[in-house]
């Protein structure tokens, strides 16, 4: 929830920057026993957003079978289980990335979100002004 | 034997509230924020459909963020 709100105040710093931004809720928490409700949408109300539910965790795993199949592609540090959820993670992506069989690679990701949202402002900030593809 | 009604009466609120919680829950609504397309559901075969969607956007900056609703 901290996540969403700290997000929402990095989108409404950016305003005017195209941007496409793809929020995926699923259950991880044992309180999550259910889809978001409005209120909790609402957290991200950016008319750029676009809100999915993945009750599977589907896109969880297809982020870690690519983390396991190019670590280094990644720079994944850490040990990463095939079990693993990954949540609370915001990543941001080049301009001209494509993404094709795997994910492409990010040019700036973090968790939990709530403490990310500085370096995810700076590298918007990085993009918007032509510093990074 | 009073002891038996009170506990019994709490165990009845008690499990009422939480029937009560749960359908709430189960029923409540989902709307995203205007002008946001409606909550789309994602699994194995809409995956794709997200990753259309994200290189649809190609040419501009796109984040992806991971959240638990609770």
């Amino acid at each position: 929830m901290r996540g969403a709100s700290a997000l929402q105040e990095v989108l409404s710093g950016v305003q005017e920057m195209p941007l496409a931004v793809f929020v995926v809720w699923e259950p991880v928490l044992r309180t999550d026993l259910a889809p978001p409700t409005t209120s909790v949408l609402g957290l991200i109300h950016d008319p750029r957003a676009l809100q999915y539910w993945d009750h599977d965790r589907v896109l969880s795993k297809d982020l870690v079978r690519t983390a396991l199949t190019d670590p280094k592609r990644y720079s994944v540090t850490e040990d990463v289980s095939p079990n693993a959820v990954i949540w609370d993670t915001v990543a941001l992506f080049p301009r001209e990335a494509e993404w094709g069989k795997d994910v492409p690679v990010p040019v700036y990701y973090g968790h939990p979100v709530a403490d990310r949202v500085r370096g995810l402002a700076e590298a918007l900030r990085a993009q918007r002004d032509g510093g990074q593809r | 034997m009073r002891f038996f009604k009170v506990a019994g009466f709490s165990l009845f609120v008690l499990v009422l509230g939480m029937a009560s919680g749960y359908l709430w829950l189960e029923h409540a609504p989902r709307h995203t924020p205007r002008p946001q397309p409606p909550l789309a559901e994602l699994d194995a075969r809409s995956l794709g459909s997200l990753r259309a969607a994200f290189n649809a956007h190609r040419g501009q900056g796109r984040i992806l963020v991971l959240l638990s609703p609770t």
